[in-house]
């Protein structure tokens, strides 16, 4: 065991033991930790192999960011084992792995590495032929690569979202973030820290410094009810106008802050030679992450690499843990010895300067590292930390705007933000001790409220210091290779060379050429040493190499966290529950939910008969509730219709109802539906279901443009609409009490009343789309349930019967009637429909009259007609199925069905405008690729002269 | 996501509008070649440059100009459509 | 139209399209109004004549008050009366509009348009910030502000009652919200931080 007592492990809990495995064995850890600090305990160490050649993997940062220390979940694929708790039972195993992580078969593969150049897929898997790829390379490179395995049958998890505002959002609770949120709120405003780990602190929770200093913070922050701090919780992206989603566990909090400060810290870069990616080798960060945060000890002999006082600081912790420190090789030439030095020399620690880490080399297969080379002579150790530099965490300020530099003389990268929202805090703003970055936080704070309006002070301990030069180490590539820049991807120094070599001399290229950067790290470890590799190839600075686009998300993200729950709209008309009731079998149209017909599934065929012949010979019922219904009012609403529709409305007589016709721009028709005028200044227009959203929409666009004087109000929730249609229509509704006088004289097809009817206040209009005797009665929704239980029973003596969508739409396709959308498509002009009797000649002005006339000019290709097939024919096209001439497709079916009335089946197509004439033979190619030749009906197939409706 | 300030609601997250396009001079249709025409119907020009554009606001139903920088994406300022004829 | 004496059902009454969703009362609550009286005008003349007959009439997305109404000013010619505890006052005015001659503006008929629902309860911060994107805390949403926005995915108005938040929506969509809300409901107070 490799665990050490308190005050280390500041995040377990000895008192809770948890069980858990790896790869089948059984491992032990505490509550609090997290897989990889548990294994790292019990002295497992090698967590993965490696993307390209397979190399054991194991602990490089304990950040969670790289491809090392991603493990496999029973739920989760990639789950990042230095940030997930361990929990009781849970069954961990590793990825990437041929037969088992201890013995696996591609391992071979680290020995032919020469034979996998960069490039390699792009210039080997061409062939032989055209499609070789993508039948036969691809599916097998991909059983080869890919990380975990998604389980498709994973239980569902809850995710959900909600919003967030704040004053001030500070993204990194560490020194910098703390002292900016806590300069933020001591000046009242609303500030929110977000920090992805479960405890605020960040360096000072696991950095060599005085405690006191973290639990004054706290103390501060505490005091602060306005400074909301959320821990665990990760801030994956900035977007537009400081837009930022903060993830936390399952939730999202969708979050506006008006000022962002950004103190994302530093990431510690990795250091370029032979065998770099043993495992035993890690970031000074790493090992007192494992001591502080986790009391582990993260060797037993180690060799640190310390080219900074962080590194210095780590090897005082390794002794501390009680890791025998072989020797601190520090690559800076030999100077003035600082405070640690001493300290360290002190404690009889060797220290090598002007020296550094030529090669390191590893146990049987690479499993673990056995020593190192300095000057040429080996030094066993088991553990090598790495404290060569640091590079700005770029990614949430690059999105915000910023940009990379790098100033040549400090060795440093930089980030410049343009003046606005976001300010930068911290190392990520180049801060690199602890008085500046904490001096660098409340400098932010205070840029950020005197942007809020506040009135700052200077504050004289605030000013920037200049950075001091740092150690950048010179990256020369090893003769045998294996010196690691991005360990996700596999990517050795000669192999970015060789890129440049190839020609690919830019940034962008070079990353999609050798894939560098495109791991889980997204180049945290590799972006900086990638531009200095490409710098020196291509004789540039590493300042006009830059890095790589960074874009949103910072780190990966659930699917589950993007989508949240969501609730399925769904909107019910107000008989709803009557249709229930009646046992209707309802069907999803858009949000709305319809009765489809009335009865059991068994007997659904039946039942859409028996619906239809009531229509036919008797009476029938539809709830039309979902049709658009729109109020046009004002002293201009006749001219406002004219404008709109293709039809003259200004002169409509008020009673009266007329068809009306919606075209758009360019000529097409877009809707249809009813005007009724109920005054001169009132009409009740109806509109397609699906499109009244749109139609209402344009409606008010147009007149922001007109300004005519007139109200539009969607009134399509608010009135229900209810059809009362067959020969007995009438019966029906003179055996209601109304003050409506429904004689066929008194109130003749296409006109409109106002009345009651069963003591429900009701527009009625004599319109219908089945081609029989109909009065379609609306009334305002509360009372919509009432007014169908009178009507149901006022036609139960006359075998009255409610009927579904699925008889609508054959009742009006045996009379030809088109639907918006169904029967027509983008392009369709009246003239196609044969609809030239709904297009005013008169009027000067109408949406699409210009289009329609100058395509009149172009000449018509096509007309929508009725194809009648004969009785007992047995291979009926479906919609949509090709219509074709001389071979060609001129047309396609567009709606078809079963008629009962008729007894065979009818469609309605578009046909060559040559073969429109009643009689005409065309030629439609079944689904199943057979052609059939169908006549041309060019009446309505049900009442040719249509009798039945005025009756 | 981005912010836009409806001269009727203030400000709003993006989503809750619905863009109506550039605002474009209507030919007289009667007094317009058929080319002419075309294009207006289906050439947009999309030069760089501040446009002015139609937005409505969904939930409210108001229509609303807005000047905006085809180059920053920078919504310069939001106006009622009376002011659109004050200002030509 | 002349007043009706059917019985009027909305929808999460026994017969209501919603009447089986259940309602939920739990650290959330969420209560019905849709049956209570209100009265609204849209379109040329709807705030002089509202102006004429005595109301005086708030800026637009602000509530001002008329004889115990809630006066809710949705646009320069839009504007809706809530009439909780004052039935008869709106029925005054509903009366006097009938009868009185053009320009008056015309009915919204936002009394069947939409559905009109209280949040309360001990969990409604949490809650509102979950279904709504506004920013709705005291300091920033008074209690005489409308917001007109999405609740829930949905368009709606929102405002302050003393109880919590009412909500104004499309009827229709009654038993979808019910259900939204009773979602939300069931994240709020379980997660942790």
């Amino acid at each position: 065991m490799n665990r050490l007592l308190a005050p280390f492990g500041s995040r377990i809990d000895r008192s809770q033991p948890i069980r858990f495995t790896f790869e089948g064995k059984p491992f032990k850890g505490y509550e609090g930790d997290s897989i990889a600090s548990a294994l790292a305990a019990s002295g497992q160490w090698v967590l993965s192999r490696s993307f390209k050649y397979h190399r054991p993997r194991g602990i490089l940062s304990m950040t969670g960011t790289d491809a090392n220390a991603l493990v496999q979940l029973p739920f989760e694929p990639n789950a990042a084992a230095e940030r997930t708790p361990i929990s009781e039972g849970l069954r961990v195993s590793a990825q990437n792995v041929n037969g088992s992580l201890e013995r696996d078969r591609d391992a071979i593969m680290d020995r032919f590495g020469r034979f996998l150049p960069v490039g390699f897929y792009y210039r080997t898997f061409m062939g032989p032929r055209r499609d070789s790829w993508l039948k036969f390379w691809e599916p097998v490179i991909r059983r080869k690569a890919g990380l975990g395995v998604v389980d498709t049958k994973a239980p569902h998890r809850h995710f959900d979202k909600t919003h967030l505002h704040c004053d001030v959002l500070v993204v990194g609770a560490g020194p910098a973030g703390l002292s900016a949120a806590i300069a933020a709120a001591e000046a009242s405003v609303d500030v929110v820290l977000c920090d992805e780990n479960p405890e605020i602190g960040g360096a000072l929770s696991y950095g060599r410094y005085d405690p006191a200093i973290l639990s004054g913070l706290l103390a501060r922050l505490e005091s602060l009810p306005n400074l909301k701090g959320l821990t665990g919780t990760v801030c994956n992206g900035w977007y537009e106008d400081n837009w930022l989603p903060l993830i936390e566990g399952n939730r999202l909090h969708r979050t506006r802050a008006r000022e962002v400060i950004l103190a994302t810290g530093a990431i510690e870069q990795p250091a370029v030679f032979r065998n770099n990616d043993l495992p035993g080798i890690m970031l000074g960060g790493a090992a007192q992450r494992l001591i502080r945060h986790y009391g582990v000890r993260p060797g037993q002999s180690a060799v640190v690499l310390a080219a900074n006082d962080d590194g210095y600081r780590t090897a005082l912790d390794l002794l501390d843990a009680g890791v025998s420190v072989v020797e601190l090789i520090d690559p800076r030439p030999a100077g003035e010895a600082g405070p640690l030095e001493a300290e360290l020399r002190g404690k009889g620690v060797a220290i090598r300067k002007g020296a550094t880490i030529e090669a390191a080399e590893g146990t049987a297969g690479n499993r673990h590292l056995a020593r190192v080379r300095i000057g040429g002579s080996w030094i066993a150790c088991d553990l090598l930390t790495v404290s060569i530099g640091q590079a700005p965490a770029w990614q949430l300020p690059c999105q915000a705007g910023g940009k990379v530099g790098y100033d040549a003389a400090a060795g440093a990268m930089t980030i410049t933000l343009p003046q606005g929202p976001v300010h930068l805090a911290g190392a990520v703003a180049g801060s690199d001790d602890l008085e500046d970055a904490i001096a660098s936080g409340r400098r932010a704070a205070a840029a950020a409220l005197a942007r809020l309006g506040h009135a700052v002070a200077d504050d004289p301990q605030v000013t920037a210091k200049t950075i001091r030069p740092r150690y950048v180490q010179p990256i020369v590539a090893d003769p045998k290779g294996r010196d690691f820049v991005d360990f996700d991807e596999d990517l050795q120094v000669k192999d970015l060379q060789n890129a440049t070599k190839d020609g690919y001399r830019e940034i962008e290229l070079v990353k999609r050429f050798t894939t560098v950067g495109m791991g889980p790290s997204q180049g945290r470890h590799s972006a900086l040493a990638t531009a200095r590799i490409v710098a020196e190839a291509t004789g540039r600075t590493v300042g006009e190499i830059g890095i790589t686009t960074a874009r949103p998300p910072v780190g990966p993200e659930t699917l589950g966290v993007l989508a949240g729950h969501h609730e399925a709209l769904e909107r019910r008309t107000a008989p709803h529950a009557r249709h229930i009731a009646l046992n209707a079998a309802m069907k999803p149209v858009g949000a709305w939910w319809r009765p489809y017909y009335y009865g059991d599934a068994s007997s659904a065929d039946e039942s859409v008969r028996q619906e239809i012949l009531a229509v036919r010979e008797g009476v029938g019922l539809l709830d039309v509730s979902t049709l658009g219904k729109l109020e046009i009012r004002g002293p201009d609403a006749g001219e406002f219709l004219d404008r709109l529709y293709t039809m003259a409305h200004a002169n409509q007589p008020v009673g009266r109802v007329r068809y009306c016709l919606m075209l758009n721009e360019m000529g097409s028709v877009v809707d249809d539906g009813v005007a009724y005028r109920m005054a001169e200044d009132e009409f009740y227009v109806t509109a397609t279901t699906g499109a009244v959203a749109r139609v209402y929409a344009d409606m008010l666009f147009w007149n922001a443009e007109w300004r005519l004087k007139v109200d539009v109000l969607n009134l399509t929730g608010a009135f229900s609409g209810l059809n009362v249609t067959g020969p007995k229509a009438r019966l029906v509704l003179e055996a209601l009490e109304s003050d409506i006088d429904f004689s066929r004289d008194a109130f003749p097809y296409l006109s409109g009343r106002e009345g009651m009817v069963a003591g429900v206040p009701v527009r009625v209009m004599r319109i219908g789309f089945t081609g029989e005797l109909s009065y379609e009665l609306h009334c305002p929704s509360s009372l919509a349930p009432t007014l169908w239980d009178a009507v149901m029973a006022a036609g139960r003596p006359h075998g009255l019967r409610p009927y579904g969508l699925e008889a609508s739409r054959i009742l009006r396709l045996e009379k030809g009637h088109i639907l918006i959308g169904q029967d027509t498509d983008a392009i369709t002009t009246p003239d196609e429909l044969g609809f030239g009797w709904a297009v005013s000649k008169k009027k000067p002005f109408f949406i699409g009259k210009r289009s329609i006339e100058m395509r009149a000019r172009l000449g018509l290709t096509r007309k929508l007609v009725g194809l009648q097939f004969p009785a007992g024919a047995r291979n009926i096209p479906g919609e949509s199925c090709l219509v074709l001439r001389g071979g060609a497709p001129v047309g396609q079916i567009t709606s078809v069905g079963y008629s009962p009335s008729l007894g065979h089946h009818i469609a309605l197509a578009y046909v060559h405008v040559d073969d429109q004439a009643e009689g005409s033979r065309v030629t439609v190619k079944c689904r199943n690729g057979e052609l059939v030749e169908v006549p041309v009906v060019a009446h309505a197939f049900f009442d040719p002269t249509n009798a039945r409706q005025e009756i | 996501m981005k912010l836009l300030t409806c001269p009727m609601n203030g400000l709003r997250n993006i989503d809750e509008f619905q863009s109506f396009g550039p605002v474009r001079a209507r030919p007289d249709p009667d007094a317009t070649a058929d080319t002419e025409w075309s294009r207006h119907l289906f050439r947009a020009e999309n030069r760089k440059g501040i446009v002015t554009e139609w937005w409505r606001h969904v939930p409210s139903n108001y229509f609303f100009l807005a000047e905006r920088d085809l180059v920053s994406n920078e919504i310069i300022c939001t106006f009622d459509a009376s002011e659109l004829r004050d200002r030509a | 139209m002349a007043a009706s004496t059917a019985m009027r059902i909305y929808p999460f009454m026994p017969g209501g399209a919603a009447g089986s969703t259940k309602l939920i009362s739990d650290a959330v609550v969420l209560s019905d109004l849709t049956g209570r009286p209100r009265f609204g005008l849209k379109g040329g003349g709807s705030a002089a004549w509202l102006a004429a007959q005595g109301v005086t009439l708030p800026a637009v997305n602000r509530i001002g008050d008329h004889r115990g109404m809630r006066v809710l000013r949705l646009g320069n010619e839009d504007i809706l009366l809530l009439a909780e505890d004052a039935g008869e006052t709106l029925a005054e005015v509903k009366a006097a509009w009938q009868a009185a001659t053009a320009p008056k503006g015309y009915s919204s008929w936002r009394e069947e348009g939409w559905a009109w629902m209280r949040l309360s309860g001990p969990g409604l911060a949490e809650a509102m910030s979950a279904l709504c994107a506004l920013d709705l805390r005291p300091q920033k949403f008074g209690a005489d502000d409308i917001a007109q926005t999405r609740v829930g995915h949905i368009e709606a108005v929102t405002f302050r009652s003393p109880a919590g938040f009412d909500i104004l929506f499309d009827v229709t969509a009654s038993a979808y919200f019910a259900r939204a809300v009773a979602a939300v409901a069931g994240h709020t107070g379980k997660h942790r931080g």
